[in-house]
């Protein structure tokens, strides 16, 4: 029998998991007694709350150079760890609000509706933490599965139950391509942490070569289509479209940030380790030439949509293109830049699916550009706050999305991926035009009679919702600094150095 | 190695029928003839335990599970298809996919590791040795499984304690036609938006 | 926050601010005069906290930083927000702050019932923080964000009667005219990054020191100095925006283009004081701007007949008048013109906002005359500010153009590049300058009257609010003078106060029987100019000055010495004619590139909006050919192996 090493075992970095995990129970319970579905949000918005003050206080312990982790570095608590972990405790808070304010409306009030949420944010957060491959496969199944189920929310309609379906569809089959990833790279290595996996594949005398790297590509593969990378990203569009938008909002943000927080840690460490090697430079050549796809299919996808939520749809896929520029620098300053930019996307997506909640009829219905014309004038500060979040989505200073913009780009071009920092410009050139429409049409057009906005009063917990985002929006846009240099300067954990 | 020949035969031609039949009947009992060679297979790397535990859980419960839900449900064979070459693709690019795998395989330049060392690694009966791994090792990990369970379980009743979808079941309906398209032409999922533009 | 209170003054902006921002999004729900009392509050209390920082700084040598945040650290380029308190820019504050408080009080009468009220404070509050964060930024890219900050203030209070054709064009000429100093501006930050590696003022200046005297660099990077504050300053061939910016409310022309916006050139010049000292060349281009603006703007000003242009034109004069302190090298004594001028000028503005207003509205200096009579607070202020900017002995003056003179006549710095001369076109300006504001006042305030018959019968002074801070300015006009007395005779304050924030440079000062003969020429010089403008405005009333108004010289001065029909010949003419050949091009040529690349790229958009089929099983073979294809790029790179 083998005895553990002293201090294998460390509950006290699961805490911000814990803490949700509990506070999801908590909801759970509550859900059967309670009717008022604004004691039980406020209830979850606690939890979030809690566990935010842990991920915070991890942060802080990165700041000073002592990261904590556990399970023999399977669970880590470090900077990347606990910013994704912060930003991801953003993106639920603002998806728990809108949803406050819009589910009874939408008739999507069921108990069960926060707990999943909760749910979802822990293994998401689990997701970001892992420090091997098994605990990211089921962060990855726990918060997906919650999803899959959230998408399907609206029972009755048909649009949600076929975004739920084929969510679940196509996602079990990239769980499957991950799980083969997994395997294979498990076959190459013998190891399932990403500590022992970096330096068995950095290590002179290493000759799986080729298997590992059909186990990294099956990895991207697996990834890539939580994060929406072409040409698996096809189920986004149809998915955000058809799942109920408050549902839409925690998607777009929160599972974007968790699969791209363990992308960043999976490329700073495995990919790492084999880029060292022979055929080093096969994985870099893959990520580009995926990058490149989503960049450029992400933009025009969305150039000719009608509907607004469609149109966000594909702009989550090209974001995920700017995103991939860090994931090509991961190790240098990648994952501190993609830090910086999945918050500022967190605020200004949140905010645009927020104010769409606001725009959009009680069937969830009637987002076209028609519904926006003359918004300015009838709800200026709705319309203000839209024009922010889709500034700054298409990367207009003095907004966080222009910081978050030359911060990847910056990262790639030290990194070497000029040509992909090129297409990331230009291709943003063509993103100015899908977002610019809809501010002219706000701004610049008069109301059309056909496209009435629904007249009822406004929703606290939304409002709020929208003013978090689109003043984050514009705080992170003017003082970046408060944010980046936690994220630059915090130590992080299983960073690869290459041995001579 | 003869032994290992005819198992590998035996449960790849039971994953191919799983794929192959068109009967949901059929594929399921040939993903139990594929669990049980798999069974068997654990028997010959003297992993006795993992072997129990493929035939109670997988070809025992689970497949009780799959062949009851097939029951239940009376599915009825499938109407016509509407590409039947998109299917000949899938095939091949499945093939293409597999030739890919096993010249990786062959790529890779290890040795196999001797049966004698994986046996002796697995001695002893080897409860005992999962059990470790299992709850040492991979303590985090046994303890996620138990959150994802609950969260399956949560979702499950969720979506099943409301109203009935309305007739016609829209599973069904979704593999043949879709709404949330970006394609001219088909039924758009806004009213507004056809007439709007 | 410090415990130190010379730190707390960097709450100053952000209190503007912070009143900016409130009458802004809420000033509409206020009441009338609560946006008003808001604005001047921030600004009072604005003043106050430099008070204290002016009193509690004490004989330090170094000044305060007060670091905001870190903006990005960028590799290479510390993009840090901080503000650097020294002596220079603490004076530059109590200017800012102390003239603008005081005209934000005036503005509460003189805006009375504006449809705009709110609007109006917010905009003025938002001039206040940002012209304090230009003299405060301790970085150029700060600076320059104040910069384009009162610009953008400028342009809006200009046009702030925007229903008027004539506002939103002045306030376009400004703003267009004000970019190509800022295009200066910006070359010169880009120069100075590549030259010295970095962007902070005390380190420029540290390492500008240690540059090779007159070095080609310094020179290029003094030069672009120049024509940012030649934009910002209104100094030749940039000035014709000022006098169109007269079009805003009287208030807003006190307090920026009077008192302290247009003074950012010369603070620009002072604070970069070591590299101008190490540059005679650059130096030379400053003075000789400075010199040559202030003889033709003197000119221009005797010609014309609004009662606020011909401010507008001895402004530009007077800040010629600080440029050339500045070029010779005398940063101090720039700076002092800068507050005297402040107060006089800021004075004679406000008196004629108030002749303005009592007349109601209007400013035809023709159409005045004899309104001591009917505004005997007015008129007296309005005598006192004439006779301090004409440099009558013992107001404030008389002491900073003195200054002026003398350090011209005695500078080394630009004893090859014609200082002798350049002491001449100033004592001439001087002259000029005394006429025209005789000119001014006597055809305002003295003689008959040749009001309209309805203004005759409205006239009146204006009420308390308006003429407290009217005599608080004149009261300044005369006291301001005492910090900077001559020092070979009397203490002097203001230089040894401003010396350790600037540089010094060396003077061959003549003796003292020499410099009491300066004095002399120079009050020789006001007094011509006094009486000529009594004998020919007042004794002849005006009758020599007819027959020579049809005259060549007359025409050409009224016209704003052609430049503006210089500039519509030169560069508007040529430009519109560049426009058509260009439209023509871009419809040809451009147009349907464009075209052609958008449609390629709306084709390329419906290409990607075909494959989305909707379909699951398309999606999923889409995926597994991805990934399919991925295996084969590792396995055929592992053959190829």
């Amino acid at each position: 029998m083998t005895l553990l090493p002293e201090g294998f075992i460390v509950w006290s970095v699961l805490a911000p998991a814990l803490f949700l995990l509990g506070f999801a129970l908590l909801t759970l319970l509550l859900g059967v007694f309670q009717r008022d579905r604004g004691f039980v949000a406020a209830v979850a918005l606690t939890g979030i709350a809690g566990a935010a003050v842990f991920a915070l206080h991890f942060l802080m312990e990165a700041q000073r150079g002592s990261a904590e982790s556990g399970f023999g570095l399977r669970y880590l608590a470090d900077a990347h760890a606990s910013a994704f972990t912060l930003v991801i405790l953003l993106g639920t808070a603002l998806a728990v609000l809108v949803g406050q304010g819009t589910l009874e409306r939408l008739d999507l009030d069921h108990p069960e509706y926060f707990p999943l949420l909760l749910l979802s944010a822990t293994g998401a957060v689990v997701m970001v933490s892992a420090g091997d491959l098994i605990t990211l496969l089921l962060g990855l199944e726990i918060m997906s599965l919650a999803v899959y189920v959230l998408a399907a929310w609206r029972s009755d309609v048909r649009q949600s139950q076929e975004a739920g379906l084929k969510y679940f569809l196509l996602g079990s089959f990239a769980s499957a391509l991950f799980i083969y990833g997994i395997a294979l790279t498990y076959g190459a290595g013998g190891h399932f942490d990403y500590a022992s996996l970096m330096a068995v594949f950095a290590a002179t005398g290493f000759e799986a070569h080729i298997t590992a790297l059909l186990g990294a590509v099956l990895i991207i593969a697996g990834l890539g289509f939580k994060v929406a990378f072409v040409p698996f990203h096809q189920w986004a569009p149809d998915v955000y479209t058809g799942a109920p938008t408050p549902v839409t909002t925690f998607m777009a943000v929160v599972v974007k940030t968790a699969a791209f927080g363990a992308l960043l840690r999976v490329a700073a460490t495995i990919f790492a380790g084999l880029e060292a090697g022979a055929l080093g430079a096969i994985l870099p050549g893959v990520l580009v030439v995926l990058i490149g796809a989503t960049l450029v299919v992400g933009n025009l996808g969305a150039l000719l949509q009608a509907g607004v939520k469609r149109m966000l749809a594909y702009s989550a896929v090209a974001h995920a293109g700017y995103l991939g520029l860090a994931v090509v620098a991961a190790g240098a300053d990648g994952m501190a830049a993609a830090g910086f930019y999945l918050a500022a996307y967190t605020l200004m997506t949140a905010g645009a699916f927020a104010v769409l909640t606001q725009v959009m009829d009680d069937d969830d219905r009637g987002d076209t550009i028609e519904h926006f014309a003359g918004l300015g004038r009838r709800r200026p500060w709705l319309a203000a706050a839209m024009a922010v979040c889709l500034l700054s989505l298409a990367g207009i200073p003095p907004f966080a999305g222009f910081i978050g913009k030359v911060l990847v780009i910056q990262a790639a071009i030290t990194a070497g991926h000029v040509v992909l920092a090129v297409l990331a410009v230009v291709t943003s050139v063509v993103a100015v035009v899908y977002y610019a429409r809809v501010v002219v049409a706000m701004y610049f057009r008069e109301q059309s009679s056909a496209a009435r906005l629904p007249e009822r009063p406004a929703s606290r917990s939304v409002d709020v919702a929208i003013g978090i985002a689109a003043v984050g929006t514009l705080l992170l846009g003017l003082l970046p600094g408060l944010w980046y240099t936690l994220l630059e300067q915090g130590q992080n954990l299983l960073v690869f150095v290459s041995s001579p | 190695m003869v032994t290992f020949v005819i198992l590998a035969v035996v449960s790849v031609v039971g994953a191919l029928g799983v794929v192959l039949l068109r009967q949901p009947i059929h594929a399921a009992l040939s993903l139990v003839g594929t669990l049980l060679t798999l069974a068997v297979l654990f028997v010959t790397l003297q992993a006795h335990f993992l072997a129990v535990i493929q035939v109670l859980v997988y070809a025992g419960a689970i497949m009780v599970l799959f062949l009851f839900v097939i029951m239940l449900l009376n599915i009825e064979q499938q109407r016509k298809e509407i590409r039947p070459w998109l299917r000949w693709v899938a095939y091949g690019i499945g093939l293409v996919a597999a030739v890919g795998l096993i010249v990786g395989a062959l790529l890779d330049p290890r040795q196999a590791p001797d049966a004698a060392v994986a046996r002796a690694a697995l001695q002893g009966g080897n409860a005992l040795l999962i059990a470790e791994v299992l709850y040492f090792e991979f303590m985090l990990a046994f303890q996620l499984v138990g959150v994802l369970l609950l969260t399956g379980m949560v979702g499950a009743v969720a979506l099943v304690q409301r109203r009935r979808p309305p007739p016609g079941g829209v599973s069904a309906a979704t593999a043949r036609e879709a709404v949330l398209t970006d394609r001219p032409g088909r039924p758009s999922s806004h009213p507004v938006e056809a007439g709007g533009r | 926050m410090t415990g130190d209170p010379v730190s707390w003054a960097a709450l100053a902006p952000l209190l503007a601010l912070f009143g900016a921002l409130v009458n802004g999004m809420f000033g509409r729900r206020l009441r009338e005069p609560w946006p008003g009392y808001l604005a001047s509050g921030v600004v009072v209390l604005g003043f106050v906290l430099s008070l204290l920082a002016f009193a509690t700084f004490g004989q330090r040598e170094v000044g305060v930083s007060v670091r905001l945040w870190e903006f990005l650290p960028v590799a290479g380029l510390d993009l840090a927000v901080g503000f650097h308190l020294d002596q220079l820019s603490l004076l530059m504050m109590l200017i800012v702050t102390g003239v603008g408080a005081l005209i934000h009080v005036y503005s509460l009468g003189y805006m009375h019932g504006d449809g705009g009220y709110a609007r109006y404070f917010a905009a003025l509050n938002l001039f206040i923080a940002a012209m304090l964060v230009l003299v405060m930024a301790d970085s150029y890219l700060l600076m320059f964000v104040g910069w384009e900050g009162v610009g953008v203030c400028s342009f809006l209070l200009i046009g702030f009667w925007y229903r008027q054709q004539r506002n939103p064009d002045a306030a376009r000429k400004a703003f267009i005219v004000n970019r190509i100093g800022d295009t200066g501006f910006l070359l010169a930050m880009f120069l100075m990054y590549r030259t010295f590696g970095t962007l902070t003022i005390a380190d420029v200046n540290a390492a500008a020191t240690a540059f090779a005297f007159g070095a080609g660099a310094l020179t290029s990077i003094g030069v672009l100095l120049m024509l940012a504050a030649a934009g910002k300053s209104a100094q030749l061939p940039l000035h014709v925006w000022l006098p169109d910016a007269m079009a805003g409310p009287t208030p807003v022309s006190a307090l920026i283009h009077a008192a302290t916006m247009v003074t950012a050139g010369v603070y620009l010049i002072a604070r970069s004081a070591p590299l101008f000292a190490q540059s005679p060349d650059a130096s030379a281009v400053v003075a000789w701007v400075g010199g040559l603006t202030a003889l033709l703007a003197a000119l221009v000003a005797l010609a014309q007949t609004d009662i606020k242009r011909i401010l507008a034109y001895s402004t530009i004069s007077q800040l010629g008048f600080m440029f050339v302190a500045v070029g010779v090298g005398a940063y101090w004594v720039g700076i002092f013109h800068v507050l005297t001028h402040a107060c006089f000028k800021g004075l004679l503005f406000l008196t004629s906002g108030s002749v303005i207003h009592g007349l109601g509205g209007e400013q035809d200096v023709r159409r005045m005359g004899g309104l001591r009579r009917f505004m005997p607070l007015t008129a007296l202020t309005a005598l006192v500010g004439t006779l301090a900017i004409a440099g009558v002995p013992l107001l404030a003056g008389f002491f900073s153009k003195d200054a002026i003179l003398l350090h011209t006549f005695a500078s080394t710095l630009l004893a090859d590049h014609g200082a002798g001369v350049l002491y001449g076109v100033l004592l001439l300006s001087a002259t000029l300058t005394a006429a025209y504001m005789g000119r001014w006042y006597l055809l305002v305030f003295e003689g008959e009257p040749r009001l309209s018959v309805e203004a005759r019968g409205k006239v009146h002074e204006s009420p308390r609010v308006m003429t407290v801070p009217l005599l608080v300015l004149a009261a300044a006009s005369v006291l301001t003078g005492y910090l900077g007395l001559p020092a070979f005779a009397f203490p002097n304050w203001i230089a040894p106060w401003l010396e350790p924030a600037t540089a010094t440079v060396g003077f061959a000062y003549p003796p003292l029987w020499a410099e009491w003969l300066l004095i002399g020429a120079a009050v020789l010089a006001t007094v011509i100019g006094l009486a000529l403008a009594w004998w020919v405005y007042l004794v002849q009333r005006g009758v020599p000055v007819a027959r020579l108004a049809s005259g060549r010289l007359a025409t050409f001065a009224r016209s704003g010495a052609g430049f503006d029909a210089l500039y519509q010949q030169a560069v508007v003419g040529p430009a519109e004619g560049t426009s058509v050949a260009l439209a023509v091009l871009d419809r040809d040529v451009l147009d349907r590139g464009l075209a052609a690349s958008v449609t390629t790229t709306g084709v390329l958009a419906r290409g990607v909006m075909l494959l989305q089929t909707g379909l699951v099983r398309n999606y999923a073979l889409a995926m597994l050919v991805g990934a399919v294809v991925l295996l084969f790029v590792v396995v055929l790179a592992g053959v190829r192996a």
